[in-house]
């Protein structure tokens, strides 16, 4: 197999920036705060302030522990695409995919070592392992029970905006899930705003780019940790040829790449309007919206140039979408 | 998210069917292939040389399909060796082939596990009755959780321009994101100033210009809000905005060591999550990252810390930054290795 990286790097096809005007887009609404989104805002909130206790070797898993795991699985002799996770943080309480791997977590003591048979469930996102025999491999890292806060404890609910009563507790959490889901919205608005622009586009991406590009995704999601560990040779082959053949992950890195190549080209054609000063307000709100701290952003005055200019290139993008965004006719489509 | 979404199925991989507890079931006892290391290895642990691959008739069975391999851990060469021959041989009807055996050992451990179960559990699920039970009470009573919700709020939420037809420019809601923070309190306590001559250096390379920027009005504007103490991070913002984002798939195990980003995100990782969540690569060659980190929001950890908790997230994320260093190592053998 050609290792992508042993290549010089793909060049980006040119591409001639489409038009952006007259685009006519509907974006779903920001979705309105249930009672059930509350609810379970709240108990993270009651999770994330628990007293946690960590257990020892040899301790029993509790119904309500949070545990880490390593874990990888094989099928058919290959490694199963995904199935290597270290260091994952798993819910007792919540229920897993694999029903094995359940039963079998909640059995075991902190330190075991355990082989898992099970059988990849009908819904598993390769069409091609549903229903296949598998061997997972899992060693219970660590474990916590937590002890969760009272839902009248002072100290509890001061943490939750300052309130100082459940129900103006309950009142801060679906005004922070409001401002949430509108922020989302707006990110969906600029993504389909891109993808409009983006289809407008003639892009001609060579299998070579797009093959380089998903060895980057691998490489980051799975590869690395591959490495770290050990699983290196045949272990890695098996992996990437498991991403090349999933049409979904290929899809992804396609529409990415379109969108990406045809942004880049909108902003050097719209240069001119994407000015300095718009540039900075574009960061400024940004940099809001992202709740990027004083720290970080003192840090970034000492960033090298390269990274500077990076995130600069970045952000000419983004605002590019936004400037597409301005121009189309945007209407917000209700559930 | 969805599971038929690739970033679900990857990222929820263990975390989306119903349990099914199997633990009753006790098949017949039979030898287990597995590897064998020495006594104390991690299965997974790089550092654990492999002493076997072998045959261990005494591995104890814990459930209907799991071995429990204590003292003869697995290391990573001969486990993982073993379990690649082994789910090689099975069959699509082969579910149990690796017999693990009906014992007594395990029957005993399940009923010891679930009297230690009962045990605790009931204790938890009397604290949780109880709270949810106060929950009711506190909620005066009412069976809808939105009747006490207090009229700022849902005028604040309307304002938010949830409704149709509600937002008719681009920024609209960024502006009345901005209101609702203006009633929250302040989201972000930054200096319009400061943000702008963090910015502009990055600018004059963009743009070559060498002008100051002195006035970021606009932008001022949404950061100019008062109010008590924050409600709402901006690493939840983010991480709500990626949640509802189309992601490429990932794996939780990689995507923690992106927590950082959003515990506290800098400029460029901001933007990069940002860039990730509409759609776009952040800068070709360097998506993955950005993507992992949103494959870590399925994590319940994560979750946490988006909602504000540094508890857990932070202890996680220590160790993440060895990882982090440590690949940095392990780059070249695995590219090498293709």
């Amino acid at each position: 197999m050609v290792n992508p990286l042993s290549l010089t790097p793909v060049p980006l096809p040119k591409v001639e920036a489409p038009s952006i005007d007259g685009l006519i887009l509907k974006v779903p609404a920001a979705k309105v705060p249930t009672p059930d989104d509350v609810m379970a805002r709240l108990e993270e909130h009651r999770r994330a302030h628990a007293v946690a206790t960590q257990k020892k070797t040899g301790d029993a898993i509790g119904p309500f522990d949070e545990v880490c795991v390593d874990l990888i699985g094989y099928a058919n002799g290959k490694l199963v695409p995904g199935s290597a996770q270290f260091g994952l943080w798993v819910r007792i309480d919540r229920p897993l995919s694999f029903p094995e791997l359940a039963a079998a977590l909640k059995l075991a003591t902190v330190g075991d070592g355990l082989k898992v048979n099970l059988t990849l469930p009908e819904s598993f996102f390769i069409p091609a392992l549903r229903n296949t025999p598998a061997v997972y491999l899992m060693d219970v890292k660590e474990a916590q029970h937590l002890k969760l806060p009272k839902l009248d404890d002072p100290g509890f609910l001061a943490k939750i905006g300052g309130a100082k009563t459940l129900p103006e507790a309950l009142n801060k959490i679906a005004e922070e899930l409001g401002a949430q889901f509108a922020v989302a919205a707006t990110f969906r608005a600029l993504h389909v705003a891109i993808e409009s622009v983006a289809a407008r586009a003639e892009v001609q991406l060579s299998p070579k780019l797009l093959q380089q590009e998903l060895w980057n995704v691998w490489r980051e999601v799975e590869g690395k940790a591959l490495s770290e560990h050990g699983l290196l040779g045949q272990e890695q082959v098996d992996s990437f040829e498991n991403w090349k053949d999933d049409p979904k992950a290929v899809a992804d890195v396609e529409r990415r790449l379109r969108n990406t190549i045809v942004m880049m080209a909108v902003a050097k054609a719209h240069e001119a309007e994407l000015t300095h000063e718009r540039l900075v307000e574009t960061a400024v709100r940004w940099v809001s919206v992202l709740g990027i701290s004083e720290e970080k952003l003192a840090e970034f005055k000492h960033q090298d140039d390269a990274t500077k200019s990076q995130t600069g290139a970045l952000l000419m993008e983004i605002a590019a979408a936004e400037l597409v965004l301005e121009r189309s006719t945007l209407s917000w489509v209700t559930a | 998210m969805a599971n038929n979404n690739i970033t679900g199925a990857r990222a929820n991989s263990i975390t989306s069917l119903p349990v099914q507890d199997d633990s009753l079931v006790a098949p017949d006892p039979q030898p287990v292939v597995v590897g064998s290391g020495h006594p104390g290895a991690s299965s997974l642990d790089p550092k654990s040389k492999p002493v076997a691959t072998a045959t261990i008739a005494g591995a104890t069975p814990i459930s209907a399909n799991a071995v429990k391999v204590t003292g003869t851990a697995l290391t990573a060469g001969a486990a993982t060796e073993a379990a690649r021959n082994e789910s090689s041989k099975l069959t699509t009807h082969g579910k149990n082939i690796a017999g693990v055996g009906k014992s007594v050992h395990g029957i005993a451990k399940k009923v010891a596990g679930a009297a230690d179960d009962e045990a605790t559990t009931t204790d938890r699920m009397q604290d949780a009755a109880g709270a949810l039970k106060d929950t009711a009470k506190m909620v005066s009573g009412s069976t809808k959780l939105t009747d006490n919700l207090s009229a700022k709020t849902i005028r604040n939420l309307k304002v938010g321009g949830y409704g149709a037809g509600a937002v008719a420019g681009a920024f609209n809601v960024y502006t009345n994101a901005g209101e609702l923070r203006e009633n929250l309190g302040k989201a972000f306590d930054g200096d319009p100033k400061a943000i702008a001559d963090s910015f502009n250096n990055t600018a004059q390379i963009i743009s070559g210009s060498a002008r100051v920027v002195t006035d970021v009005a606009d932008g001022a504007k949404l950061l100019r809000v008062g109010g008590a103490a924050a409600v709402v991070a901006g690493k939840s913002v983010v991480g709500v905005a990626l949640k509802a984002a189309p992601i490429v798939g990932a794996a939780i195990g990689t995507a923690k060591a992106t927590i950082d980003m959003f515990k506290d995100p800098s400029v460029e990782n901001g933007l990069k999550l940002a860039a990730n969540a509409i759609g776009l690569i952040p800068l070709p060659g360097m998506s993955a990252v950005s993507m992992a980190a949103a494959a870590a929001l399925e994590n319940p950890k994560v979750m946490a810390a988006t909602a504000g908790a540094v508890r857990s997230a932070g202890k996680w994320a220590s160790g993440v930054a060895d990882r982090m260093a440590a690949n940095a190592a392990t780059m070249e053998p695995l590219g090498l290795a293709m």
